[in-house]
């Protein structure tokens, strides 16, 4: 696992660049051969380094379709993005919780602005936090890592990454496996408010 | 007495067929006592289900009543129909918005989940994938809607040992014993 970050050697970054609207970014990742390598290097010219495995990182979850409203846990929903366009998140080394919040909050109304007539009036339902090193130390089938987690800051953002599944979805088991053991680890931490 | 008989055999048979959750409580709704059930606590429900497959109940079910099991079942189903009104891009960019016909796939999922199986949670994913998952203390389980007859099941134990179990193409007609079969892992 990632201890030394290494330099942005170009490719990396170049790859997260073209992909950056790809719906399908995560399994141009998987077919690159790539996922484990690019983790050790910066995804982004405006990357402040590789992700590494002591920090947290904060995904943003939205009332109401991605939360159980009878129990207040987010639904495994909440991170199924990871299979296809990957799973944005916070940096929590480069952003503070109090501005992830405001973040999310400001996020919310831009989606409802965006939103379809049918779709109901969203509102930031709260924070999940996860340590890195947990996601890296999932491991499926025979014992082959399943995420990715990959620093593609953003010129407005620099603390955004991306949790990127690296089991192709033709795997379906593992591909499920995966999900479900990310999910216990995104449903232990739930910050609701700051 | 015989008719009489004949009639509540037939409506307790109709609840099994339509409501299949909630099978013991409809018995108990017409005044049938449940058939005996023991669980020990080492037991996941799974397990309790795979030794007792003939007085299949759980305690939660038996306590809540038909009404309050029916109820749930339709509230769940109430969640599942409110993602029709959902368009593309009601999860921000590229999110699709679910088929109608899976949605209605889910619901007659749950119609015809297996008695004593706790019920699901739904779920959409912003790809526009209909599911239900459980979590239970003892395991995970989520289902995905493949089309408008199939659905895909996956089962993550977590005691008395971590065991999985996965099948998809499973037909929806045949829900309760393709459930009842996955949730079976030991």
């Amino acid at each position: 696992l990632n201890e030394s970050p290494q330099k942005n050697n170009g490719e990396c970054a170049s790859f997260f660049a073209a992909n950056i609207e790809n719906s399908d970014k995560v399994k141009a990742l998987q077919q690159s051969g790539n996922g484990l390598t690019w983790e050790l290097q910066s995804a982004s010219i405006h990357s402040r380094g590789p992700v590494t495995n002591q920090e947290c990182v904060f995904r943003l979850v939205f009332n109401p379709i991605h939360i159980d409203l009878e129990t207040g846990s987010i639904k495994p929903s909440a991170i199924s993005d990871v299979k296809d366009k990957g799973c944005s998140v916070d940096r929590q080394t480069l952003r503070s919780l109090k501005d992830v919040f405001e973040f999310g909050i400001i996020a919310a109304h831009k989606k409802n602005q965006n939103a379809g007539p049918g779709t109901p009036s969203r509102s930031l339902w709260g924070v999940s936090e996860i340590n890195v090193s947990e996601i890296r130390e999932i491991l499926v089938g025979d014992s082959k890592r399943a995420f990715g987690v990959y620093a593609t800051a953003l010129a407005h953002n620099l603390s955004h990454a991306d949790i990127c599944q690296l089991i192709p979805e033709i795997e379906k088991q593992n591909a499920r496996s995966a999900r479900a053991q990310l999910f216990e680890a995104a449903a232990k931490k739930i910050v609701r408010n700051f | 007495m015989i008719g009489a008989i004949t009639t509540i055999a037939s409506i307790a048979i109709g609840i099994a067929v339509s409501r299949p959750s909630s099978m013991e409580n409809g018995w108990l709704s017409i005044g049938y006592r449940s058939p005996d059930f023991h669980c020990s606590a080492a037991q996941t429900n799974l397990t309790c289900i795979a030794e007792s497959s003939s007085t299949v109940v759980t305690e939660a079910s038996y306590i809540s009543g038909y009404g309050a099991v029916n109820n749930k079942l339709q509230l769940l189903k109430n969640e599942l129909q409110a993602y029709e009104s959902l368009e593309s891009g009601w999860d921000g960019n590229n999110s699709s918005a679910p088929q109608r016909s899976h949605i209605a796939a889910a619901c007659q999922l749950l119609d015809r989940l297996p008695a004593g199986v706790p019920l699901p949670k739904p779920m959409l994913s912003h790809d526009g994938e209909v599911g239900l998952y459980w979590v239970e203390d003892k395991f995970f389980a989520d289902v995905v809607i493949e089309n408008n007859t199939s659905f895909s099941l996956f089962v993550r134990q977590r005691e008395p040992a971590y065991k999985e179990y996965f099948a998809d193409s499973l037909v929806i007609n045949n829900t309760s014993a393709a459930i009842r079969q996955g949730l079976l892992l030991s």
